[in-house]
């Protein structure tokens, strides 16, 4: 009986050893790295660029001869099928990691990073952020690395806010992968 | 300076028509989304589904930010949310929730189905009195095997299971008239007869494309696809007809 409690003990330590006290043996093993920047009006910038090839198309809505199509991670191809036989690509707004879209009276709802944002992109060529709602996506914000799947366990390196915000990972090869989940 | 002006006032008109031309579709001038999405407009409000919760936000003052007026705890692994009528169909890897617009700000629980398999993703759209989910057992959502689910919502507060149909990588769907369109990923796009709306009817599938979601809308049939976009024409429901891709 001692015994099962002391395992149950020990496995509800190991659980938690994830976000809250890193107590992971450190050992050299391949792990994600988080990608930190400190421009963050960068990763804020919405802005209009011109049409560009489709890499990785996400989520669609429509409204009147217009499609947008999230670019994902990236922002929205703009694209107009008023003549549904040969539609056409007029535009692209750059939103970082977007994906997500919605629009309503001429104006584009959707994600910048985790905050909710709405753009007026009635001129295609000088599409301007109306509002912005931080934090709405919280999932979003990239703290930590993608899991492939509910039961692979996967191992990186601790964020540290110190050094600026995450905008992405990177796996390699590291001794210090002290967070898991 | 002369040309820059004649290129501004062509442009003008270029637009100025094209706006022209969306006017005649008015009976769908407040646009429409996919089955995936994770966020939807009904009304003055945008519905946000994260991992858990259902945020409503007032949208009415489109000048300044959007004001957040409830957040409602919906369940576990949320992922998609469809509105219809006045009702929000919120899919999660285990069940099918419903919630009910008649209090804009605070969408009240109506209904809460739980799946028979789990760990899948699982949107959901509705038509009158039927509701219909896939529910994916490939990628990141695992276990159990691929369907298309229907349920029985004549009683809103209590969806009935009438059928479940085999799929096999199931992401979007989406519903006109007498057509049910499921998107089968790399399978293909299968065309349903949904005449008898608890029993679909395969009519075929469309190949040559992955699909993963699509929007009907009006004649023309929206297919969000690995590459891009494709568009069908399906003045006749039951048989789309392919027109066109978006090119790069």
């Amino acid at each position: 009986m001692k015994f099962n409690i002391v395992l149950l003990l020990s496995i509800s330590l190991f659980l938690f050893s994830c976000d809250r006290n890193p107590v992971i043996k450190t050992e050299l093993r391949e792990a994600w790295v988080p990608v930190y920047t400190n421009n963050v009006a960068a990763i804020k910038a919405i802005t209009a660029e011109g049409a560009r090839p489709t890499k990785k198309a996400g989520k669609i809505f429509t409204v009147g001869n217009l499609i947008y199509q999230v670019e994902q991670d990236s922002g929205i191809h703009v694209i107009n099928y008023a003549n549904p036989s040969s539609p056409q690509k007029i535009g692209f707004i750059r939103s970082f990691l977007c994906k997500e879209v919605a629009v309503k009276n001429g104006l584009i709802y959707t994600n910048n990073f985790s905050d909710l944002v709405v753009i007026d992109a009635s001129n295609i060529n000088t599409v301007r952020e109306v509002a912005r709602t931080a934090d709405v996506f919280p999932e979003l914000a990239l703290q930590y690395p993608p899991k492939p799947d509910i039961s692979t366990v996967i191992y990186f390196e601790c964020p540290d806010p110190k050094k600026g915000i995450i905008i992405g990972w990177e796996k390699k090869t590291i001794d210090n992968a002290k967070c898991r989940r | 300076m002369k040309t820059r002006l004649l290129i501004i006032l062509l442009t003008t008109v270029v637009v100025n028509s094209c706006t022209k031309d969306s006017a005649g579709e008015a009976a769908q001038a407040n646009g429409a989304g996919g089955s995936t999405a994770r966020f939807t407009i009904a009304g003055n409000y945008l519905y946000v589904v994260d991992n858990t919760s259902l945020k409503a936000f007032d949208i009415s003052n489109t000048s300044s930010a959007p004001v957040l007026k409830s957040i409602t705890d919906v369940g576990i692994n949320i992922e998609t949310i469809f509105p219809y009528q006045d009702k929000l169909f919120i899919g999660s890897s285990l069940s099918m929730h419903i919630f009910s617009l008649t209090n804009p700000e605070k969408p009240g629980r109506l209904a809460k189905a739980d799946y028979m398999i789990r760990m899948s993703c699982d949107p959901v759209v509705a038509k009158d009195s039927t509701a219909y989910a896939t529910l994916n057992s490939a990628g990141p959502c695992g276990g159990g095997g691929s369907q298309l689910v229907v349920y029985n919502i004549k009683d809103i507060t209590k969806p009935l299971l009438q059928r479940s149909l085999p799929l096999n990588a199931p992401h979007g769907l989406g519903i006109s008239d007498s057509a049910l369109y499921v998107c089968d990923g790399s399978t293909g796009l299968k065309v349903y007869n949904i005449i008898n709306t608890y029993n679909p009817q395969l009519l075929r599938t469309i190949t040559g494309e992955t699909f993963y979601d699509v929007i009907p809308y009006d004649n023309i049939l929206i297919c969000q696809v690995n590459t891009g976009i494709t568009l069908y024409d399906i003045s006749n429901r039951h048989q789309p007809v392919y027109l066109s891709r978006v090119l790069n």
